[in-house]
């Protein structure tokens, strides 16, 4: 099993900035160390959930941040998973390790997801990810180039792309050109201001290198606001038990999206596709109406293909926010990706429906 | 329709029946729209009631009329709408469902308010909607039994015909029917009679205007075949009936699990007032959907009301469905509920049947239809 790496002194100080920085000095110095960070969404207190695992936890509460040990592999000759826990936003918080093997990195989110089923991690979109880098070229004067890329096309049967060296931009229009979504981004800065990082549309990041502070304002708060605006969204669709309200959120595509029969048969197949979830379709031609449960925790939802351009899902009772973030975040990997937004309110015209 | 003989007509007919409901569902839905949505129509209303329990207003009759939706539009106008799937061709049948909506046919009490007041207008129309397929011939055989004196209304009797056409339910007055609306005491914005009659024009809702009403309500008045209510409680409630250890091991091990919920009718019917549902005569619904379940294999009686539900996900059971990039287009059908619950109902059926005709057999006695047992005699769309 890898070891974690030990800080040189001070490891987790008093506060989660000043930890970062300390880590990033560690990175400096050895080029295998990188920071690893995960973001998600916990309604309650993560400190609170993880102290109530049943594996042993050790949580010490520093003056803004929490740090968490446990030991993996047995009780015996087990490496140390050390970790600091930050609240990163709303019901958000952000999980970062000092590590130089990809096993720490998993060890991680496999204890994070544990906090499941009220828990989800913090998705992002092809185009999320594409706008943290366009305000970062904004805000820091530089320029964006990605070292590598991987992009997956939508469908089951779908390829994988590898870029490599290319400028950020490009690499997301061909992505976007060939139908396909960008998973994750290893990527460096060049300009006034040096930085290596990686974000994954998991809402995963890695500091490996450069300004760490720059990385703090201009990768990881995005991805925590990106999705925490995404997350208020999905919070504030739940259908409350005895209500006669729903409350709906459309995903829309910005351009054609169903034109036939052939599309709505290939949303339905990617909604059957949903792990651990069951549907059925009311309604399959001409529209599409689906009625799918999410047995991971109950959650169940209505969801419409009635217009070209978008979907719409209904969550019904009991339906939690973290499973209609990971139903979006399905549709956006297997069907196409696309904008969520609150459905406006409207008061039609007898003009409208009268002809 | 004739009683299926064999293993996938039983299926085919189990999923008429839940798209047939599904439409009604549809169907109400549109007017729910253009009466609660639609300016200035909704502000011209009492109320829109989707699910109506009227009560006769000047006679001792107890039972409440169940129409697919009625609309208080003023103190003294009302209308009372009724979703039909079609009329039966043999000329005594024809007359017999004719006859069924003569029990709108009297002074009734709307309700005017969501607190539950209620109105007896001085008149309402009769609203019969019907698919085009059929709609110019049965006008025409009922105006002929209306002017014959075999059938009498006091109030009128407005034949709508819908059609699905272009992205859009398509409602309209059927040509060459007599009556026309009796509206002509409410604003001119919501009298039928101008919109449908005078200007010949058509109410046109698509299926992304009435989305979030279908999401809210998942039903309409009419009391729904087995298979949708079973798809309804597959689908929705009955995750809610495990306890804490059950869901755990679904989340963290195999979904495909059987997990068996211990459930009354009662506590059924208490979990999805959750929803709320109180409309409905959900006892008799629950109670068919679990008999139902028993027959496809789903379920148990236990004695004392009790059932025991094998709950699991279906869906993963019958294999990784095709999809239309691999060639299989024509052979695709998505691995849901309504397809898979009819798949076993119907094996259970036929099971059944089997184990009937051998003892039939040995006794000299007749078969048991293959539907007996899965469908209600009454038909879903036309009570």
């Amino acid at each position: 099993m890898p070891k974690q790496l030990q800080l040189a002194g001070g490891e987790f100080v008093g506060r989660w900035r000043d930890t970062l920085a300390l880590c990033a000095g560690v990175c400096a110095r050895n080029k295998r160390a990188k920071i690893f960070f995960a973001t998600f969404f916990s309604e309650k207190a993560a400190p609170t959930l993880l102290a109530g695992l049943s594996r042993a936890i050790n949580l010490t509460t520093k003056t803004d941040y929490w740090l968490a040990s446990s030991v993996r592999g047995g009780e015996k000759g087990g490496a140390k998973l050390r970790f600091g826990l930050f609240q990163s936003g709303h019901d958000a918080w952000t999980a970062f390790t000092l590590t130089k093997t990809v096993a720490n990195e998993d060890a991680l989110l496999r204890l994070l997801r544990l906090l499941s089923p009220n828990f989800s991690e913090a998705y992002l979109t092809s185009s999320d990810i594409r706008s943290i880098f366009e305000a970062l070229e904004e805000r820091a004067g530089v320029k964006v180039s990605v070292n590598k890329a991987v992009a997956y096309s939508h469908r089951r049967e779908g390829q994988i792309s590898f870029f490599k060296n290319e400028a950020y931009h490009t690499v997301f229009n061909k992505a976007e050109n060939e139908g396909k979504f960008v998973d994750k981004v290893d990527f460096s800065l060049t300009g006034p201001h040096f930085l290596h990082g990686f974000v994954a549309r998991n809402g995963g990041a890695k500091f490996m290198a450069g300004d760490i502070e720059l990385f703090q304002d201009s990768i990881l708060s995005p991805i925590a606001q990106i999705s925490s605006n995404k997350h208020g969204v999905f919070r504030a669709s739940s259908r409350q038990p005895g209500s006669t309200e729903v409350s709906a959120i459309d995903i829309q595509f910005g351009e054609t999206a169903f034109q036939g029969r052939e599309d709505d048969l290939a949303f339905i197949s990617s909604l059957d596709r949903m792990a651990r979830s069951g549907i059925a379709v009311l309604h399959e031609n001409p529209y599409v109406h689906v009625s799918l449960i999410d047995f991971f925790d109950g959650s169940a939802f209505d969801i419409f293909a009635t217009s070209r351009k978008a979907v719409t899902i209904v969550p019904q009772v009991g339906a939690s926010p973290f499973s209609l973030n990971r139903l979006c975040n399905h549709i956006f990997e297997n069907f196409r990706e696309g904008m969520i937004a609150k459905p406006e309110e409207k008061v039609w015209t007898l003009e409208e429906v009268l002809a | 329709m004739a009683e299926p003989q064999n293993f996938s007509e039983c299926v085919d007919k189990l999923l008429d029946d839940f798209k047939l409901y599904d439409k009604t569902v549809d169907l109400v839905s549109c007017w729910e729209f253009f009466y609660t949505k639609v300016a200035p129509v909704r502000d011209r209303i009492l109320h829109f009631d989707r699910f109506p329990r009227l009560v006769p207003a000047q006679e001792n009759e107890r039972d409440r009329k169940t129409p697919d939706f009625a609309v208080l539009v003023s103190d003294s106008y009302g209308l009372v709408g009724d979703v039909k799937s079609g009329f039966p061709l043999e000329e005594a049948a024809f007359l017999r469902h004719l006859e069924r909506l003569k029990k709108y046919d009297r002074s009734l009490s709307f309700k005017r308010n969501e607190k539950g007041e209620t109105t007896s207008p001085t008149t309402h129309d009769i609203l019969l909607i019907i698919p085009i397929r059929d709609s110019q011939e049965i006008v025409l055989r009922i105006e002929s039994l209306l002017s014959n004196g075999m059938v009498t209304f006091e109030r009128k009797l407005i034949v709508l015909e819908w059609v699905y056409d272009s992205d859009e339910y398509i409602f309209r007055r059927v040509a060459g029917q007599i009556a026309d609306f009796n509206d002509s005491s409410v604003p001119e914005e919501v009298r039928l009679s101008k919109h449908f009659t005078s200007r010949g024009r058509s109410l046109k809702i698509s299926p992304d205007d009435i989305k979030l009403i279908k999401a809210k309500w998942q039903f309409c008045n009419d009391e729904p075949k087995p298979i949708y209510t079973i798809v309804f409680l597959w689908t929705k409630i009955f995750y809610h009936l495990l306890d804490e250890r059950q869901r755990e091991v679904w989340r963290r091990k195999n979904p495909q699990k059987e997990l068996p919920i211990d459930v009354t009718v009662g506590r059924l019917v208490e979990e999805i007032s959750r929803y709320p549902m109180e409309w409905g005569h959900w006892t008799d619904w629950v109670t068919k959907a679990l008999n139902t379940l028993v027959i496809a294999g789903l379920a148990r009686e236990i004695g004392d009301g009790r059932y025991v539900v094998d709950y699991r996900n279906l869906t993963k059971e019958v294999g990784e469905p095709g999809h239309p990039a691999a060639g299989s287009r024509s052979a695709y059908h998505p691995a849901e509920y309504a397809r898979i619950l009819a798949t076993y109902i119907c094996r259970g059926l036929h099971d059944k049947k089997r184990k009937t005709e051998a003892q039939d057999e040995l006794q000299g006695q007749g078969k048991l239809p293959f539907l007996e047992q899965a469908s209600p005699p009454n038909n879903a769309t036309d009570e």
